[in-house]
């Protein structure tokens, strides 16, 4: 070559050689780092020992096979899915397809067209292999697995103090946590030399005795990048670890036996640092919420105590003596009233009944002046009378009325009898006497007196009053007496 | 008061004791008092302790643990 190459152009030569040279090959190897993304397109590597051959299945060549395409065997049991949507890490295949050059990555790769199985891979078969062992010494027993410490202060990290694992980790733990104390055991975590490292970095934590729990991590890479994780010795030390120990091993989708032989495993190294931290906001939501709950709660018992209090005042002054002396002058007020209609009905009647005797006068035959004369005399006579009776009536209430204004002011202090005493003497000058010697003061529902049957049906509610209460009763039939005789 | 300072924990745990007393409200008023006062210390002691709170990250050597920084991440270094 005479001139100096731009990079377009020799990897345009590479292509030519490498597309010219091997037009189309059959190749055989492990598959390792197989990854399907939403286009359909399947990438993976092929690998034998330190060589790695990267390939590119696209979605329009993972037809189904109607026959094997190593043989051409036509299947008997019809069509079979594409192997593209079955196969595995570890798996051994046998893939057929163009070399291309990749200008843009400056790879070259194997564009299949066709792959069938080979059998599963070595380091599958060796990974199966030391976990059935593992297995069934009982390194992955539920059992034997014991709980990580919450919110731990004293935290040992077995990594590489260079790798991106550890690096997640401080970054994750920042916002988490207490203040911890972070210790890291460095030590390589890929390659020949990874294994014993490992290993012996998980001793010398335990030997230490320091930590309330082990972490032991690596970033994401190829299943040989983190083979180191399914040593043997590696398994054993971690079972074997006096503090619990917590793994975050490569992705998501890896699992290791170091994995399996871990008191716990998380899905990779930020996963790890949130499993064994929360948040610190969480903290602080927490104390906001119980300084709420704490002034709520004060608020709440200061408010119940002031309407306790408010309560109190109120019934204080419901039992105050000048409580208790109106109450005594209303009773007595109403009292006094009762005692005003009562004499106001006991008049009436006797003014009727001076009606009905000059009635009865005045339809007497003959003598007619002189029975006038006589009627005026007693119509004098009985105003005479009715006004002497109103006199003895009215003298009755205002001796009965004299004592009350001093009874009045001691009653705070007075016994209740005393007051019934007092009411006693009212009731002397009550006309309602005459209830106790048997008669009966009968009423209508509004009230009225009755004095006669006429306008009284069967089924009227009628008030009867004896000298010691009422019966309200229903009038249940009518009778008139037989002759029209007045009774005095 | 104790000679050594109480740890968050404690702190919280503290703070959840009154605050289910308060919530009671069975205490006497001046207990009561004294206990908000108390809690909210005891909140702020808290909130304080968060935000200070930073992890120590020490690198174990020959020489017992240093401080440790972590390495910016050179070409190639993956793991």
């Amino acid at each position: 070559m005479d001139a100096i190459l731009s990079v377009r152009e020799l990897t345009e030569h590479v292509r030519r050689a490498i597309e010219g040279r091997l037009p189309y090959v059959w190749v055989q190897g492990e598959v390792t780092n197989l990854s399907r993304p939403a286009s359909g397109h399947v990438y993976f590597s092929l690998k034998e020992d330190d060589c790695l051959l990267n390939c590119v299945w696209f979605r329009r060549q993972q037809k189904q096979e109607n026959f094997d395409p190593l043989t051409g065997e036509v299947w008997d049991d019809g069509p079979r899915p594409s192997l593209a949507l079955s196969m595995e890490n570890g798996q051994t295949l046998i893939c057929s397809g163009r070399l291309t050059v990749y200008g843009a990555r400056g790879q070259y790769q194997l564009v299949v067209d066709t792959a069938q199985s080979a059998g599963q891979g070595l380091w599958y078969q060796e990974f199966e292999a030391l976990k059935r062992r593992l297995a069934a010494e009982g390194l992955f027993d539920a059992a034997h697995k014991r709980p990580l410490p919450r919110e731990p202060r004293r935290v040992a990290v077995v990594t590489a103090p260079s790798g991106a694992a550890i690096r997640d980790f401080i970054r994750i733990s920042e916002e988490r946590g207490l203040s911890a104390e972070i210790r890291l055991y460095p030590t390589p975590v890929q390659g020949d030399d990874a294994p014993p490292a490992i290993a012996e970095a998980l001793r010398q934590a335990g030997r230490d005795a320091w930590a309330q729990v082990i972490v032991l991590i690596r970033g994401g890479g190829s299943v040989q990048d983190l083979w180191a994780f399914n040593d043997e010795a590696v398994a054993r030390a971690v079972y074997a670890s006096p503090i619990p120990v917590l793994t975050g091993i490569g992705h998501e989708i890896d699992h290791s036996i170091a994995d399996f032989a871990a008191d716990a495993s998380a899905a990779t190294p930020s996963h790890t640092a949130q499993m064994l931290w929360q948040e610190r906001t969480v903290f602080a939501q927490r104390v906001d919420g119980m300084e709420l709950a704490l002034t709520q709660s004060m608020e709440r018992r200061l408010r119940l105590l002031s309407q306790f209090l408010a309560h109190q005042r109120q019934a204080l002054g419901l039992l105050s003596p000048q409580e208790r002396l109106r109450l005594h002058r209303e009773r007595l007020n109403a009292l006094v009233r009762r005692m005003d209609t009562a004499l106001a009905g006991a008049l009436e009647q006797k003014v009727r009944l001076v009606e009905r005797f000059s009635a009865a006068l005045s339809s007497l035959p003959g003598g007619l002046e002189r029975r006038e004369a006589r009627l005026e005399a007693l119509a004098l006579r009985l105003n005479g009378a009715g006004e002497a009776r109103l006199a003895r009536a009215a003298g009755d209430i205002e001796r009965a009325a004299l004592p009350l204004p001093v009874l009045g002011r001691s009653l705070g202090t007075v016994q209740e009898h005393a007051l019934s005493r007092l009411e006693l003497r009212l009731h002397s000058g009550d006309p309602d006497l005459p209830l106790r010697r048997g008669y009966a003061m009968v009423r209508d529902s509004s009230g009225g007196f009755l004095r006669s049957v006429s306008g009284i049906a069967a089924g009227m509610r009628i008030a009867v009053a004896l000298s010691d209460g009422r019966l309200l009763a229903t009038v249940d039939a009518v009778i008139p007496s037989p002759e029209e005789g007045e009774r005095p | 008061m104790n000679t050594k300072e109480p740890t968050f924990e404690q702190r919280l745990t503290r703070l959840q004791e009154i605050v289910a007393t308060l919530e009671n409200g069975n205490s006497p008023l001046e207990e009561s008092v004294a206990l908000y006062k108390e809690g909210l210390t005891l909140a702020a002691a808290c909130r304080e302790e968060l935000e200070r709170a930073k992890h120590d990250i020490r690198v174990c050597t020959e020489n017992g643990a240093v401080p440790f920084e972590p390495e910016q991440e050179a070409p190639g270094d993956e793991v």
